[in-house]
C-alpha cells in the first residue's frame, strides 16, 4: 500500500500543471457556492424572524426646507417610544469618541437591557461597546442621564446588532422624550438616517403606529416609500442569482469531470502495466486517490481559509459538496478500471 | 509437472453483435514446467488473444482453464492479480513501457507487488537482471530515448524481474531487425534453459527459431493443432 501512495504522489508531482488547473476550478466552485450559500442562509435567517411582515421604508428628500426637522424628531421620538425600532449615526458623538458611534431606539430591547430601576426613569440612556472606551466615555457629555453597560453586546437582537461593526460604539436609548437632544438637526441628515432605518413589526401595525408614523411625513420634507427590499433580494436571488450559479457550478462539474476522464486516460494505460503486473485494483483505487484527496485537502484549506476557520453551515455545506465530487471522481474510476479491457487496451485500441 | 491446461477454449469478440468474430475455437493445450513451447499462426489467427487468455489478461471467454490444477474461474480479482505478478512475465511486441517513465521505473514495476522480494533487496534484484541484459547504464534514461533494442531488453528486465515461472513471449522481436532479434531471443531461451523457466513464444514466423522448443502448436481458422 506504501508503493501504491509513493506511485499516487509521483503521478501527482507528473501531472502538477493539470492539478493546479484543477484545484483552480474546485476552488471557484467552491468561492461561488459559499458565495450564494452566505448570502441564501442570511436572507433565510432574515425571512425566518418574520421580516415579510414588517414596515420598513426608503427616504427621499422632496425639498431643501429644514427648518421642521425638530418638529418631525419631537413627533418621532414619542411613536418609537411605543414600537418600532431604528438607529442613526451620531456626528457629534462620533466625533467626540473617534469611533463611529450609532444610537439605537428599540423598546422592545427594555427588558433585555434595563433594570425596572431604570425603567421607571423617564430618561435614560446605557452605552454597550466591543471596545474597551472607559476612560472615554468617561471625558463625554452626554445630553442625558448615562450609564456603561456591560452586556453582553452579542445578546442583542441580531436584527440590528449585525449590522455593525465590531468596534463600533453602540449607545442604546430608553425611553427618551429628549431624542433632540441626542440628534444634530440643523441638515438633517441624522433624521433621515433614523426614518430610513426604522423598522415596524406586524404588532406595530396592528396597534396604529405604522399608519401615525406615515402620517407624520405626510407634508414633511421626506417622503416615504415602503420599501419590499427583503423580498425583492430574495426574489432576485432565487429567480435569477441562483439559475445562473447553478449553470457556472453545473459547467465547471462537467469542465472538472471532462478534465478527469482525461487524465484517467492518460493514466490508464500505466495502469493497465500495473495491473498486468500484479496490481490489484485495490493498489489502483489507493494510488489515484492521492490525487482526489490532496486536490479536495488545498480545496478545503482554501475555503477553511477564507471562512475563517470556522466550522459553521458553509463549511459544513463544502465539505459534504467536497465529498460528492470525491465519491463520483472514484466512481468514474471504477467505471473506467471497470468497463475496460486490459488486453484491448494493450493493442491500443483505447 | 503441469503448470496449466486450457480446454475446449473458445473467443468471440463482438458477441451478438453484427461485428461477431469467432477467434478461437475450442483450443486445447498444455504447458507442463520447463516446457519450450511456440504457438504459430498467420497474422489474426487469435495467437495475442490465446496469449491474452493464458497470462489472465482477458477473463471473457469459454472453456476451462486451471493453473496448477485449480480452475481460475474460482480465483477473485486479488488471486488473479497475485498470480498475474508471481506466475507470469509477459514480453509484448510492441513492448508496452510506462512511456514518460524511467527505464528503472518500468522494470521495477512488478516488485512493487511482489512477495518473492522484499522492499530492501528490489535494488539488489534490479541490478542482478540488468547486469545481465546489460542495461545498467539506461536505468536513469526515459524509455522514450531509447532505442528499439533497449526497450526491448528494458520491457524484458521488466518480464524477469519477480522470476516468474512462465514467460510469455508475444512476437517479443517482430520490430527489431534480424540480427538484434536473433541475439534477443537467443538471450531469453538461454536465461530461460539457466533458470529452468518454462517459455510460451507466439510468433508467425518460425523460420528463424531456434530449435529449443519442444512443443509446437499451430494456431488457423481459430483452431489449435499440435505439430
Amino acid at each position: 500500500m506504501m508503493d501504491a501512495l509513493m506511485l499516487g504522489f509521483k503521478d501527482l508531482f507528473k501531472n502538477k500543471r493539470l492539478f493546479f488547473i484543477f484545484e483552480a476550478c474546485l476552488l471557484m466552485v467552491c468561492v461561488i457556492i459559499m458565495s450564494v450559500s452566505f448570502a441564501l442562509i442570511w436572507e433565510l435567517d432574515q425571512r425566518s424572524i418574520d421580516r415579510t411582515s414588517s414596515e420598513a421604508y426608503t427616504v427621499i428628500p422632496t425639498s431643501n426646507d429644514m427648518t421642521s426637522n425638530s418638529q418631525l424628531i419631537s413627533k418621532v421620538n414619542p411613536l418609537l417610544n411605543k414600537g418600532g425600532r431604528s438607529f442613526f449615526h451620531s456626528e457629534y458623538l462620533t466625533s467626540q469618541m473617534g469611533l463611529t458611534t450609532v444610537i439605537v431606539i428599540d423598546s422592545s430591547l427594555n427588558d433585555l437591557l434595563y433594570s425596572d430601576e431604570e425603567m421607571n426613569q423617564t430618561s435614560y440612556a446605557k452605552i454597550f461597546t466591543k471596545a474597551d472606551l472607559d476612560q472615554t466615555l468617561m471625558t463625554i457629555d452626554f445630553p442625558e442621564p448615562t450609564t456603561f453597560g456591560s452586556t453582553d453586546v452579542s445578546r442583542f437582537d441580531e436584527r440590528i446588532f449585525d449590522s455593525f461593526f465590531d468596534d463600533e460604539v453602540i449607545i442604546v436609548l430608553l425611553h427618551t422624550n429628549e431624542l433632540g437632544k441626542w440628534m444634530e438637526s440643523t441638515y438633517g441628515s441624522e433624521i433621515f438616517d433614523l426614518v430610513d432605518n426604522v423598522q415596524f413589526t406586524a404588532s406595530d401595525k396592528q396597534n396604529g403606529l405604522v399608519a401615525a408614523f406615515e402620517a407624520i411625513f405626510d407634508d414633511s420634507f421626506l417622503t416615504l416609500q415602503p420599501s419590499s427590499y427583503q423580498n425583492d433580494e430574495l426574489r432576485f436571488i432565487l429567480l435569477y442569482v441562483f439559475p445562473t450559479i447553478a449553470f457556472v457550478i453545473a459547467a465547471l462539474l462537467v469542465a472538472l469531470t471532462i478534465m478527469y476522464i482525461s487524465l484517467l486516460k492518460k493514466l490508464y494505460r500505466e495502469y493497465t502495466i500495473h495491473l498486468i503486473s500484479g496490481a490489484t485494483l485495490k493498489a489502483i483505487y489507493a494510488r489515484n486517490s492521492v490525487f482526489i484527496i490532496i486536490l479536495i485537502a488545498f480545496c478545503l484549506l482554501g475555503v477553511s481559509v477564507l471562512n475563517g476557520f470556522e466550522l459553521n453551515d458553509i463549511f459544513g455545506i463544502i465539505s459534504v459538496i467536497l465529498l460528492l465530487i470525491f465519491f463520483t471522481f472514484e466512481l468514474l474510476l471504477y467505471v473506467v478500471l471497470k468497463k475496460r479491457n486490459i488486453s484491448i487496451t494493450l493493442k491500443g485500441v483505447d | 509437472m503441469r503448470l496449466l491446461a486450457l480446454e475446449n477454449l473458445s473467443k468471440v469478440y463482438n458477441k451478438n453483435t453484427r461485428s461477431e468474430t469467432r477467434v478461437l475455437q475450442n483450443c486445447s493445450f498444455i504447458l507442463n514446467k520447463g516446457d519450450f513451447l511456440i504457438i504459430s499462426g498467420e497474422s489474426g489467427s487469435g495467437k495475442s488473444t490465446f496469449l491474452n487468455i493464458a497470462g489472465l489478461l482477458d477473463k471473457e471467454y469459454d472453456g476451462e482453464y486451471t493453473i496448477r490444477g485449480q480452475a481460475v474461474e474460482k480465483h477473485n480479482s486479488n488471486q488473479l492479480a497475485i498470480l498475474r505478478n508471481e506466475m507470469f512475465g509477459i514480453v509484448f511486441q510492441d513492448y508496452v513501457l510506462v512511456e514518460d517513465a524511467s527505464a528503472y521505473e518500468n522494470i521495477i514495476i512488478p516488485l512493487y507487488y511482489s512477495k518473492k522480494y522484499k522492499r530492501k533487496e528490489r535494488r539488489n534484484r534490479i541490478h542482478e537482471i540488468t547486469q545481465t541484459l546489460k542495461i545498467e547504464d539506461i536505468l536513469n534514461k526515459s524509455v522514450s530515448q531509447l532505442s528499439g533494442g533497449q526497450r526491448q531488453r528494458v520491457a524484458i528486465a521488466r518480464a524477469l524481474i519477480n522470476d516468474p515461472d512462465v514467460l510469455l513471449l508475444d512476437e517479443p522481436t517482430s520490430a527489431l531487425n534480424q540480427d538484434l532479434a536473433q541475439g534477443i531471443l537467443q538471450f531469453i531461451l538461454s536465461f530461460g534453459q539457466k533458470h529452468h523457466k518454462t517459455i510460451v513464444l507466439v510468433t508467425h514466423d518460425t523460420q528463424n527459431i531456434p530449435n529449443v522448443f519442444n512443443k509446437h502448436y499451430q494456431l488457423a481458422d481459430g483452431k489449435m493443432t499440435l505439430c
